[in-house]
């Protein structure tokens, strides 16, 4: 009996493909619009991303995001430090600075300084030198994309020199950092070193890393160290999504993409309820056939839903490895570093898919319930 | 046939999907970022773990400042009472002195030549109380020829007196005229009048001669004893400016910086730069500054450790020394070059050994210092 549906299924090609391309189309659209939305949003939080040796992150009450920082006094390093259930505390400095590149045009970049002993703030990825070169004067490490967008068209290479505040800079690292919203340009240089190319203010350090010690989690730390201190203190997790709720609450990127996520779904809806109702309408005939020889309402509906089990399915697929087609290519794109698709994301457009198919077989299965068999002899 | 191919065309059609599926579900896989576990390479400054475990939970919290290395009772800047160019400087950095040691030579020639000159004045001045002391004899022979004199006016006033009254008695003044009469009177006179210029002339001789030689005071000679003291005291004078060209050490210790060669000028004045910087190195003090909103839990007899920047790990343990009485605007030391003031700090002193510490003069430390405020 199933084998007759999926004969009905495939005789018509070309409603099949018609179907099978209304489910890819609006997976497609899902997938990768959230893929790019996920992808743009956690860009808020990239640089607590950056710094994964720290579970907790110390900064003034008044924070909300990364790009907004009021600089905390040297002091408070010390008082931090000196909560119980802190196990190190480190600086981290965290300015926008502007820089002159190659062709003598100006790009805002982001200077990120590193605890002078320890470096911890560093991605832990390195492309290319020895960290370790970073405690030489002047030295920095740049990140991969900022490279190309300062020295344009030069080939990847170690001792290039720019200019930070009117002072030297010779990049001796590259390295892999997340990509940011703002800026696509990441310098990184030692905690002192970054003092001397902003020296702009009395208190300089913009955030506290710290690492909470042994089985104590990081979120009870932070609430010791709120409590002795009167800093914020958050877990890395929790602050990077306060950077992202940011982005979220105060953007339209959620109102614009979620706009196209409602389309896609909506469109699905339309064209594959419409045409799967007019692929039943089409074979009602056979059908009543079946309901004439003596099937039974439970088996039709076995059989309806099978047909659009396998046009989702075959839709999903083609949809989603689309959609990964399509991250897969552009992230070849040096300026489309970090997005990609989410497994939960992915999961979620099938769990769509099916509710459209589900939905439109519903909707056929209506006419398939009350055909009367007598209209085969009707002609 | 059109049966075989739609079979096909359904069977290619789920199976090619299929393929399409685990192909997506592989690429979203290799593309997912990695949550990224990273451990910590070098261990930044920690608390001191060995004493967490001796301590419960609930106590183990720690006060953490930051220390800088200084010599015992700081360093000390050398500075010169006298401004002049340095001839020669006797001290390297690192030297070990002893009190007294020279360390710096100014030009002295000036200096010199003044005490050349001192000595000649004092000089001339000693010839000086000399002559006045050979007058002595010569003044005395003067006296006592006065005094000589005056016998001989005394006899004569006599003799003359004598011959008066014998003029003047009875029956013998018929036998004299009245100008005889008249002659011894005034021969009287006049022998009186020499007999008190023979003790004028003495009481003269007697008064130059005290001058020199006079008890209790000889007052002429007192004036030139006291132009001789006075010339041994320009002298000294001229030796002590002489002295002052060469500035010495003070007291035992270390030579921590030289900042001033041969050739240079020195003023004589309070300087940023200190010329030369001295102290005692054995053992070191750690100068603590402890943030004034930990000042409450701070207590003199908990235990304080303290890590080198750039070392990780373990720390070494301090000694308390003193509590600095006064509470002070925090000299920032980040390193930059602007000092900055933002918060008030109490300075607690410590002391380490320098070779347990393995630190020098002027390195900064973080000094973790065990919280037992809770325990009383």
């Amino acid at each position: 009996m199933f084998s007759i549906a999926m004969k009905m299924l495939f005789h018509d090609r070309a409603k099949f493909v018609g179907l099978v391309l209304g489910v890819a189309f609006s997976t497609l659209l899902i997938n990768q619009q959230l893929g790019i939305f996920i992808g743009l949003i956690s860009r808020a939080g990239a640089v607590v991303v950056d710094v994964p040796e720290a579970d907790i992150w110390v900064m003034d009450p008044g924070v909300k995001n990364l790009d907004t920082i009021f600089p905390l006094r040297d002091t408070e390093l010390g008082r931090v430090r000196g909560v119980p259930g802190v196990a190190w505390a480190v600086p981290l400095f965290k300015s926008n600075v502007t820089i002159r590149t190659g062709n003598g045009e100006l790009e805002a970049s982001l200077l990120i300084g590193v605890d002078d002993t320890t470096l911890i703030g560093l991605p832990p990825q390195i492309l290319m030198g020895n960290i370790d070169d970073l405690r030489r004067p002047d030295a920095v490490a740049v990140s991969e994309e900022g490279f190309r967008k300062v020295w344009r068209g030069q080939p990847i290479s170690l001792g290039n020199v720019a200019e930070l505040n009117d002072r030297r800079a010779v990049v001796v690292a590259i390295v892999k950092d997340s990509p940011k919203f703002t800026s696509s340009i990441t310098f990184f240089t030692r905690y002192s070193q970054a003092l001397q190319y902003t020296n702009n203010g009395r208190n300089q350090m913009s955030f506290i890393v710290a690492k909470a010690a042994g089985d104590q989690t990081p979120e009870a730390v932070s609430a010791n160290i709120t409590a002795r201190t009167g800093l914020k203190a958050m877990s890395s997790p929790a602050f990077r999504w306060k950077a992202i709720e940011y982005v979220i609450q105060n953007t339209g990127i959620p109102i614009s993409i979620g706009t196209v996520v409602a389309l896609g779904i909506l469109v699905g809806i339309a064209v594959v309820g419409l045409m799967f109702n007019l692929f039943v309408l089409e074979n009602l005939k056979q059908f009543a056939v079946l309901k004439a020889i003596g099937t039974s309402n439970l088996r039709l509906i076995g059989m309806v839903f099978l047909q659009a089990a396998v046009v989702g399915f075959v839709g999903f697929s083609v949809g989603l490895f689309g959609a990964t087609m399509f991250f897969e290519t552009a992230g070849k794109s040096p300026t489309f570093q970090g997005f990609f698709l989410p497994w939960y994301v992915a999961a979620g457009s099938g769990a769509v898919a099916a509710a459209i198919i589900v939905l439109a077989a519903l909707f056929a299965m209506r006419r398939v319930l009350f055909v009367d068999p007598a209209i085969v002899f009707r002609g | 046939m059109q049966r075989y191919f739609q079979a096909i065309f359904s069977l290619l059609a789920v199976l090619g999907a299929a393929f399409l599926l685990t192909n997506a579900i592989q690429s979203i896989r290799k593309n997912t970022p990695k949550d990224q576990q990273v451990e910590v390479k070098v261990l930044p400054p920690t608390a001191p773990i060995s004493q967490k475990t001796t301590l419960p939970e609930n106590g183990s919290a720690f006060i953490g400042g930051v220390g800088i290395v200084e010599p015992v009772g700081e360093a000390t800047v050398i500075g010169s009472q006298l401004s002049g160019v340095v001839e020669k400087v006797f001290v390297t950095p690192g030297v070990l002195v002893q009190v007294g040691d020279p360390l710096l030579q100014l030009n002295a020639r000036s200096a010199m030549a003044d005490v050349v000159v001192a000595q000649a004045e004092l000089r001339a001045q000693q010839s000086k109380l000399q002559e006045l002391a050979a007058q002595v004899e010569a003044l005395r022979a003067r006296l006592d020829a006065a005094i000589s004199m005056q016998d001989q006016a005394t006899a004569s006033e006599a003799n003359a007196k004598r011959e008066n009254e014998r003029a003047n008695s009875v029956g013998i003044s018929n036998a004299l005229s009245q100008e005889e009469i008249d002659t011894r009177k005034l021969n009287w006179e006049t022998a009186k009048a020499k007999f008190r210029e023979s003790q004028a002339r003495v009481r003269e001789a007697q008064a130059s001669l005290n001058l020199l030689d006079g008890k209790p005071i000889a007052a002429s000679l007192e004036v030139q004893k006291a132009a001789v003291a006075q010339a041994e005291a320009g002298l000294v004078r001229a030796q002590t400016n002489l002295e002052l060209r060469t500035i010495k050490a003070p007291k035992a210790g270390t030579i921590l910086s030289v900042k001033i060669r041969e050739g240079e000028f020195v003023p004589a004045s309070i300087l940023a730069n200190p010329l030369i910087t001295m102290g005692q190195i054995d053992p070191l003090h750690v100068r603590v500054d402890i943030d004034e909103s930990e000042i409450p839990r701070f207590r003199k007899d908990a235990v304080a450790t303290a890590t080198l920047r750039g070392s990780s790990g373990k720390g070494v343990q301090l000694t308390y020394v003193r509590t600095e009485p006064l509470v002070i605007p925090k000299r920032n030391l980040t390193g930059t070059v602007a000092e900055r003031v933002d918060t008030r700090v109490m300075q607690v002193i410590y002391s380490v050994s320098p070779q347990a510490i393995g630190a020098t003069v002027g390195q900064q430390v973080d000094v973790y210092i065990e919280d037992i405020s809770k325990d009383r």
